[in-house]
């Protein structure tokens, strides 16, 4: 099959194993999600070719690239996998250019092809300014975005993100996040997102793989995992209410509901990014006092208990997830179709700097 | 604008035994100076000996210097990053002419190189070539005590460098060789530069094992410190003058590369 | 002694290895020898001691011009046993020796590795460039020996390394490395692996080794007692042991 086939299974540090297995299609994007030490920085190494499996295989359009039982070893120069590594690694003794120039010359490329391919990716990633520059004069976005144009240059059979985003700040991670979707897309063959940020996920990849403690506890799209998290691990990340928004002086509007919210954060002016924890929201059976703008009546959808947890979702106007203790579901006399009035402080409602074009619709 | 200083007072300790550390180099200094005989110094230097020992001192410890770096580097590299059986006692071994007698290395590269030795018998009765008594032997027995100098501060290097760039470099689809010539090399172009002034600093002062090994002969093997080990029992004031020109070159040459090679963070 | 193993312990080890060695002896006397007198001194020491049990004689051997460098810089030596006069003369002009008395002989030979490889015949083959010939260098009394000898047979010699010391040009000899040089008729005698060569009286350079007690000396009693037992029979049947002549 064309795509990327894996199955991963290494010897970590601390005894235990990282055993995982996927596959992504030409065009997917695949993000493996999980907690740091999970096993995912590993997956990367492996899949590069920078420290071979114990056992399983990395298959990729078709070619063998690592099989322990047949023993094929494929070094990671002849894998023409592109990685987007967490600290970028770029090289500070060589330009921008030369950064960007550096895989098609190692691949045999002449001089002048190369440069033309690295000022047209720069080009297409609005770097073609800064070219003559050294890495450490550039800004973490800039870096990141060159980290980017060097793995694309390659021409790569699969990319691979390790952590892309998880060293910009704020700011600089949602204007990234854009440019990322818009080159994921743009890249023909199969991605790989590693990230442990489920915003990242949510918004970037079309599949999600969770790793926790080197295996998957669950993989498929996020609406699946939302609807039906398999572990408490995921339940919390699912559970982080995410909505699209603009943002006016601490006035949210939302994109796709009926209700407004009101955030202590006015920082941010424009599209926004609202995340909401389910821990952060109190359910009662009578109108609460406080602002009127951060409380609405409304019904509960689902109950799921989650062992010390139980995960309530709410309906209309805000379909968010909420963490309570099954002591306060029983106290409350929580159940499907119950109506119940919720409220969420300002000061815990965050809101991230959002792009236009992010993939929306997905909270 | 002038920015302000802060002025850093040196707790006593440190400055009382830094001082005496510092003394320790600078009196025999002071006592080269004091002895020597500055009306006739001119006459001196220029005289045949000397400038014959000066001229031979200077290509033969540049072309040491330009042969270690050449053998030096890929020596250290193979000692940094591959585990091959035996690599502590290569280790220990390369470096043994640091600690050595390098009388004791003159003699044992008599014994490998010479016209009797295990290698120099066959290439001698095969070519002619005879590495004793000539300039290769001088420029031989410099590279014997001063590339280990080199490899020790490049292996130190390439064993501080983050394999991670040489990584991405491979994801890159670079070679190992490419790799190390783009990306290794340029990261450890500090420690690389220092070990090489350090290398060559040592083959200038190089006396042992020149004269056991290369002989000496005027204006053939008789480098500085030759002449001035000659000169001390005949005639003193050419030995002191003799001197003053090896310091003087010596520092020259530290002070220059010093400045412009080690201040940009050579791990030393 | 006690005394003095309680101060061993913590001081400077290096400095005071000497003091420390634990031999019973209440002097040290330091003879500073020529190279060439090696290894008839070091026999010579062994046999004083014995006569003097309370006496510890150290050797520093080296060329007789290093060691004249080293008695004008202060060394604290007692006894200067040198292979030329010149030296020794230097060192009473400035008031530094006694007046010195001759103890042995010696004469030049040219020593070849043992078989002679480079056909060596005589003195006129120190000339062939083919060959590899060392001297003593000129700032020791072999080298200066050699030189006249090499002037007096009028010839140029074709010098390869003026080696530091006599014992240096004969083990590059021996070694095979060099295929000639001129050295002291004893240092063959003390060698199994050259060859010798002699040359025509002619050539002859007398040489005569002179021994003096040092003025600044600090066991000028025990320096007279050294000089005396080099000058005795039996100290003159050890020198001739070794290849020297009686002076």
């Amino acid at each position: 099959m064309n795509g990327l086939d894996a199955h991963l299974v290494v010897q970590l540090a601390g005894g235990f194993y990282l055993d995982v297995a996927f596959s992504i299609a030409p065009g997917e994007t695949l993000a493996l999600l999980g907690p740091n030490g999970a096993g995912k920085s590993t997956a990367v190494d492996v899949l590069a070719g920078l420290t071979p499996l114990d056992d399983g295989h990395v298959v990729l359009n078709n070619r063998v690239l690592d099989a322990p039982a047949d023993d094929v070893f494929v070094v990671a120069e002849q894998r023409r996998i592109g990685v987007v590594f967490q600290d970028y690694l770029l090289f500070d003794h060589l330009s921008v250019l030369e950064n960007v120039m550096f895989g098609p010359l190692a691949l045999g490329e002449r001089k002048p092809q190369a440069r033309a391919m690295a000022n047209e990716l720069l080009e297409r990633l609005d770097m073609q300014g800064l070219s003559s520059r050294t890495p450490p004069q550039l800004s973490g976005g800039q870096a990141q975005r060159v980290a980017l144009a060097r793995a694309l240059a390659t021409q790569p059979d699969l990319l691979l993100l390790d952590e892309a985003l998880a060293a910009l700040d704020v700011t600089t991670r949602g204007t990234l996040r854009r440019v990322l979707a818009q080159h994921l897309s743009d890249f023909s063959g199969p991605r790989l997102l590693i990230t442990h940020d489920p915003t990242d996920a949510f918004l970037l990849a079309d599949r999600i793989a969770i790793v926790e403690d080197g295996s998957l506890s669950q993989v498929g799209s996020a609406e699946d995992i939302r609807r039906r998290p398999a572990t408490p691990y995921v339940a919390a990340l699912a559970g982080t209410n995410l909505l699209v928004g603009t943002n006016r002086a601490g006035f949210l509007t939302l994109d796709h509901h009926g209700h407004d919210l009101q955030t202590a954060d006015t920082s941010i002016d424009g599209p926004v990014l609202i995340t909401v924890h389910p821990t952060a929201i109190a359910l009662h059976r009578k109108q609460p006092s406080g602002s009127p703008r951060n409380t609405w009546q409304t019904r509960v959808v689902s109950v799921e208990p989650l062992g010390d947890t139980t995960r309530i979702t709410l309906g209309d106007p805000l379909p968010l997830g909420v963490d309570i203790t099954p002591g306060a579901t029983a106290a409350l006399n929580l159940h499907e179709g119950a109506a119940v009035w919720a409220s969420v402080k300002a000061t815990e409602i965050t809101v991230t700097p959002a792009a236009v074009n992010v993939k929306s619709g997905r909270n | 604008m002038t920015r302000r200083k802060i002025r850093q007072r040196a707790p006593w300790p440190l400055l009382v035994l830094g001082s005496l550390g510092a003394a320790v180099f600078v009196l025999p200094l002071i006592g080269l100076a004091t002895r020597t005989p500055w009306s006739r110094l001119r006459e001196l230097v220029m005289s045949d000996v000397v400038v014959d020992a000066l001229k031979l001192s200077l290509m033969t410890s540049v072309l040491a210097a330009a042969i270690s770096l050449l053998l030096g580097v890929p020596l250290a590299w193979l000692l940094a990053r591959v585990e091959f059986p035996g690599r502590r006692i290569v280790r220990a071994i390369v470096t043994l002419p640091m600690v050595l007698p390098p009388v004791v290395g003159g003699a044992a590269l008599l014994f490998a190189l010479g016209r009797r030795g295990v290698i120099g018998e066959p290439i001698n009765d095969a070519t002619g070539f005879l590495l004793p008594f000539s300039v290769w032997g001088v420029v031989v027995a410099n590279v014997f005590v001063a590339m280990p100098f080199l490899v020790v501060t490049v292996e130190g290097a390439l064993r501080n460098v983050d394999g991670r760039h040489e990584a991405a470099a491979a994801t890159l689809g670079a070679s190992r060789l490419t790799v190390f010539r783009r990306i290794t090399l340029p990261m450890i172009a500090p420690s690389v530069r220092a070990g090489l002034v350090l290398a060559w600093a040592r083959a200038l002062g190089e006396f042992g094992a020149t004269v056991t090994f290369a002989g000496n002969l005027q204006g053939r093997t008789q480098t500085l410190p030759l002449a001035v080990f000659v000169a001390l029992e005949q005639d003193r004031d050419t030995a002191v003058a003799i001197s003053l020109v090896l310091v003087a070159v010596s520092l020259a040459v530290l002070l220059l590369l010093r400045d412009r090679w080690w201040s940009n963070g050579a791990d030393l | 002694m006690i005394r003095q193993a309680t101060w061993c312990a913590p001081l400077l080890v290096a400095l005071l290895l000497s003091s420390c060695t634990g031999r019973d002896s209440d002097e040290t006397l330091l003879v500073m020898a020529a190279a060439s007198l090696t290894d008839a001194f070091g026999e010579i020491g062994v046999a004083f001691e014995a006569a003097n049990p309370d006496i510890e004689v150290r050797l520093n051997l080296a060329g007789s011009g290093a060691l004249r460098e080293q008695i004008v810089q202060g060394a604290p030596a007692d006894v200067f046993a040198s292979a030329s006069a010149q030296t020794v003369q230097a060192l009473v002009s400035a008031g530094l020796a006694l007046s010195p008395t001759d103890f042995a002989s010696n004469e030049l030979r040219i020593a070849v590795p043992t078989g002679n490889p480079g056909g060596v015949v005589g003195i006129e083959d120190l000339a062939n460039s083919e060959l590899l010939i060392g001297l003593c260098g000129a700032q020791v009394p072999c080298g200066q020996f050699a030189r006249q000898a090499l002037e007096q047979a009028g010839i140029d010699a074709s010098v390869d390394t003026n080696e530091g010391d006599v014992r240096a040009l004969l083990g590059k000899i021996e070694a095979g490395e060099l295929d000639a040089g001129i050295v002291y008729a004893s240092d063959i005698a003390a060698s199994d692996d050259v060859d010798e060569i002699l040359l025509p009286p002619t050539f002859g350079v007398a040489i005569t080794y002179p021994i003096t007690i040092l003025s600044e000396s600090p066991n000028p009693d025990a320096a007279g007692a050294f000089v005396a037992f080099v000058l005795s029979v039996e100290g003159q049947a050890i020198l001739h042991a070794y290849g020297f002549d009686p002076s």
